[in-house]
């Protein structure tokens, strides 16, 4: 193995002799199912959410391919095309254990090696032992090597003289093939072939340039530079480059850190609903997980995003900036409830609701001082404090909203029974920390029987996500004198 | 509906009332203006909404026939501003407004004046009258403190309170504090108070500089407040309280003095920000006997140093403040000498000028940073 081991790669080469892997897994869930299960070995096996909920198909084995089952289609629709397909329920951590054992078979080929998702990675080969004569050979090394670890997992890989060529390519040969683009044989290989297989080209792009009489890559790639500025802006001219298969964006190491753009989480309801004000219980549910991501990894965030998607598979997404950094769900839950009003239009049933941050940055080690002080920020933080500390002891759905309660259960799965042992242990009544603060340990609720939303709740116990503006108002209203 | 008008009257009146009307609006009437014509006041009134303030501006015309329309703010707004020096002649059948000017004509599709928006009725008899000039100053010197944060709704406005000898008013985004104080006679309305949003408030001063006059009369409804300026009326939504306590949080007992020269210290804070962290803008002051000396570090960025004199009453202090909430304090003090009191490193600074204008009080209030050390 010793002989595999690298130099440090790529210092002094100029671009144009790089020598990039991409490594592309072919269906790489339902490959790690089926390692995991032989029996399902050559069945049509899909692995999706969970089979009594409506979810879509994160992955499909190839036998289930033949009958024209993708990635991102409904279960539905899936068993509608197979009905005897293979229903499994996706494990992510399982998918992450073989990933990273994946990229540590890459690190024995070069030190550079680049998650780029969970089933993909780049190589950079360029000043390994690994050169343009015997990359072929390289390529099958790595699918050997994998191979001996996991025997029923296949990859396809892409060689090529940047990334964008090797990404390209890796799709050719699937599964299990290995595709080389040499340097100046991009136009030969890709030139002919319509706009949207670029790389990062979606639909609305490959429109936009078809208005422009464009359609093919080699038409773009003898574009005017121009002309293509001034419709797309910047992207124009990255659009250009990439045509001709220029690209100089380097690999960048997992271990060098990459930053974390944006923080998000997104739900497809169980059925798809016209009722805003349920899309509003899943927006709250799902900033509230977005807000707790922030903090347990201390980033603030001053940009939120809102995304519905509809019945009709149309999607709409929006973002604003804010004039303040945040980690707390009250901010995001506002600011993305207002996107959703803005731009959903009665009468359209909404299927999916998302809710990202981004601008993100590491909580500063100074902070402002609030004039009111310790009032309601610092009540506010205590209360975040609480929440946080009884998830990380008791698990995620251990306490939330009382607006969510009935909710939760409805679409996140029933709350733990109160004769659990570990909720007999949460003191619930008299010394709950969170009494009257708006949000409800769920064993309480659980307990009272039926329907939670149409019994009247305590008056202290508030449905509202912004109560606790009007506590501090009736607080303030006390103790106000100036005013 | 038919009436002529100087281009350049027309083109005032517009600009009075084109800042209510929002760009992206999801109603659309609220992107036109409500055109009324009185044929026997001959007068025609201009008024724009955004559902919150609303403006209202009359101009004199020699009207021929009466009546009333609804167009599109922007377009119309530009058509009018390229049109030349000549009279403008404005007429209207249905929702169909035509616009002639000189050899130039306009047609445009208005929208029905019923869509236009109830507007809040405000009486000018119950209305009472206050300094313009003293109004702007007002206004001026602590609107920059309002939040913009919608999580502390009763902070996104500033509040006018009114005492039989003076009246104030007072804004605070909770980092910083600005209040100012005037004396006059203000018995009749001795108690009063409201929170006004700064987009009203900052209006009224645009309107006060442009219509010029020595008084603007304002008068006060439950939750709405009218601003009588000339010949243009802003009735704006007056904001909910309670506001905040402030001043229980205005220190009393700080015994730190720091005496120094405004613009050196602007200049100077302006120079160090620019290294300072996008985040925090985090400047410290480390304030001895003689002097102040200004210190910005960031990591990855750089550090700046800057020494100015000034004179610190106490054993030596360090305290951090953001350069911005800084700078806009600073600027809007008059005086070249100012004053801050300190109490600790963690508590608000007091800033006002050493030298105070006669009948006047003006205060900013500075949370600093909580520095690592």
């Amino acid at each position: 193995m010793l002989d595999r081991r690298t130099r440090r790669a790529g210092v002094g080469k100029t671009p144009h002799e790089r020598l990039i892997f991409h490594v592309d897994m072919d269906a790489f869930f339902a490959s790690v199912e089926v390692m995991c299960r032989p029996k399902l070995r050559g069945l049509p096996v899909i692995v999706c959410g969970k089979p009594t909920t409506r979810s879509v198909v994160a992955a499909a084995s190839y036998p289930a391919r033949k009958y024209g089952i993708r990635s991102g289609m409904s279960t539905v629709e899936a068993f509608n095309l197979c009905p005897h397909a293979v229903p499994v329920e996706g494990n992510p951590g399982q998918y992450i254990y073989v990933s990273l054992e994946l990229l540590r078979i890459y690190k024995e080929f070069s030190t550079i090696v680049e998650p780029y998702s969970i089933d993909e990675a780049f190589i950079e080969m360029t000043g390994t032992e690994w050169t343009w004569d015997n990359c072929e050979e390289g390529a099958r090394q790595i699918k050997e090597c994998m191979r001996e670890r996991f025997p029923d997992l296949t990859a396809s890989i892409g060689v090529g003289p940047n990334k964008l060529i090797a990404k390209m390519c890796s799709g050719f040969q699937k599964p299990d093939g290995v595709s080389i683009v040499r340097p100046g044989e991009f136009t030969k290989v890709f030139g002919d072939l319509p706009v949207s297989k670029i790389w990062g080209v979606g639909n609305k792009t490959a429109v936009a340039l078809s208005l422009m009489g464009v359609t093919r890559i080699h038409e773009l790639a003898e574009f005017p530079v121009a002309m293509l500025r001034r419709r797309f802006g910047i992207v124009g001219e990255i659009l250009h480059m990439m045509a001709a298969g220029r690209d100089d964006t380097p690999v960048t190491p997992y271990y060098e850190g990459m930053p974390v753009k944006s923080m998000g989480h997104e739900h497809t309801l169980p059925a798809d609903t016209w009722d805003i004000a349920e899309a509003e219980k899943v927006l709250l549910r799902l900033s509230d997980q977005v807000a707790r991501r922030m903090r347990k990894k201390e980033y603030l965030g001053n940009v939120i995003s809102m995304r519905l998607r509809f019945s009709d598979f149309e999607s709409v997404g929006r973002q604003k900036k804010i004039e303040f950094y945040t980690d707390e769900e009250r901010v995001i839950y506002r600011v993305a409830r207002d996107l959703m009003h803005r731009h959903w239009k009665q009468g359209r049933s909404i299927r999916l609701v998302g809710v990202h941050c981004s601008g993100l940055v590491k909580i500063p080690d100074v902070m402002q001082i609030d004039l009111f002080g310790q009032s309601e920020e610092d009540a506010h933080r205590k209360l975040l404090a609480v929440v946080d500390s009884i998830r990380d002891k008791y698990g995620e759905h251990a306490i939330t909203r009382a607006r969510l309660v009935s909710h939760d259960a409805r679409i996140w799965g029933a709350p733990r029974r109160v004769s659990e042992p570990r909720f007999q242990r949460m003191s619930v009544g008299t010394v709950d920390p969170t009494a009257g603060m708006g949000w409800s340990p769920m064993s309480r609720w659980h307990d009272a029987s039926g329907n939670v939303d149409n019994k009247p709740l305590n008056s202290s116990i508030s449905t509202s996500p912004f109560d606790m503006l009007r506590w501090q108002d009736q607080d303030d209203r006390g103790r106000s004198g100036g005013s | 509906m038919k009436f002529s008008i100087p281009r350049q009257s027309l083109d005032k009146a517009i600009q009075k009332v084109l800042a209510v009307v929002s760009p992206k609006t999801t109603l659309p009437v609220l992107a036109n203006f409500l055109l009324e014509v009185n044929e026997k006041e001959k007068r025609i009134f201009l008024t724009a909404t955004d559902l919150d303030m609303t403006v209202t501006t009359g101009v004199d015309a020699t009207v021929e026939k009466g009546g009333s329309v609804t167009l599109p703010a922007k377009r119309c707004a530009e058509i009018v501003r390229e049109l030349g020096d000549t009279d403008v002649l404005l007429s209207a059948e249905g929702e169909e407004i035509t616009i002639k000017a000189g050899k130039s004509k306009f047609r445009i599709v208005g929208i029905p004046t019923e869509e236009f928006p109830s507007l809040p009725k405000s009486e000018r008899a119950s209305a009472f009258s206050v300094d313009a000039a003293t109004l702007a100053r007002m206004v001026d010197k602590v609107s920059f403190c309002t939040s913009k944060d919608e999580t502390r709704p009763s902070l996104n406005g500033a509040i006018w309170e009114f005492a039989a000898d003076h009246m104030g008013m007072t804004a605070t985004d909770g980092h910083r504090l600005a209040t100012f104080k005037t004396n006059g006679d203000f018995k009749a309305l001795a108690g009063k108070n409201m929170i006004v949003p700064p987009k009203a408030l900052g209006h009224a001063v645009r309107i006060i500089s442009a219509e010029g006059g020595d008084s603007v009369s304002v008068s006060v409804h439950e939750n709405h407040v009218a601003f009588f300026i000339g010949s243009t009326t802003i009735n704006s939504r007056l904001l909910e309280g309670p506001f905040p306590n402030y001043r229980q949080v205005i220190p009393k007992d700080n015994d730190k003095e720091l005496v120094l020269n405004r613009e050196s210290l602007m200049s100077a804070v302006r120079r160090v920000a620019v290294l300072a962290d996008s985040l925090t803008h985090q400047v410290r002051m480390t304030l001895t006997k003689k002097k102040v000396e200004l210190v910005v570090s960031t990591p990855d960025v750089g550090e700046a140093r800057e020494e100015i004199p000034g004179t610190f009453n106490a054993e030596s202090l360090e305290v951090g403040y953001n350069a911005n909430y800084l700078l806009d304090v600073l600027k809007h003090m008059d005086t070249d000498s100012i004053r801050f009191m300190l109490g600790s490193a963690v508590g608000a600074a007091i800033v006002s000028a050493v030298e105070e204008t006669e009948g006047e009080e003006y205060v900013c209030l500075l949370m600093p940073l909580r520095l690592t050390s």
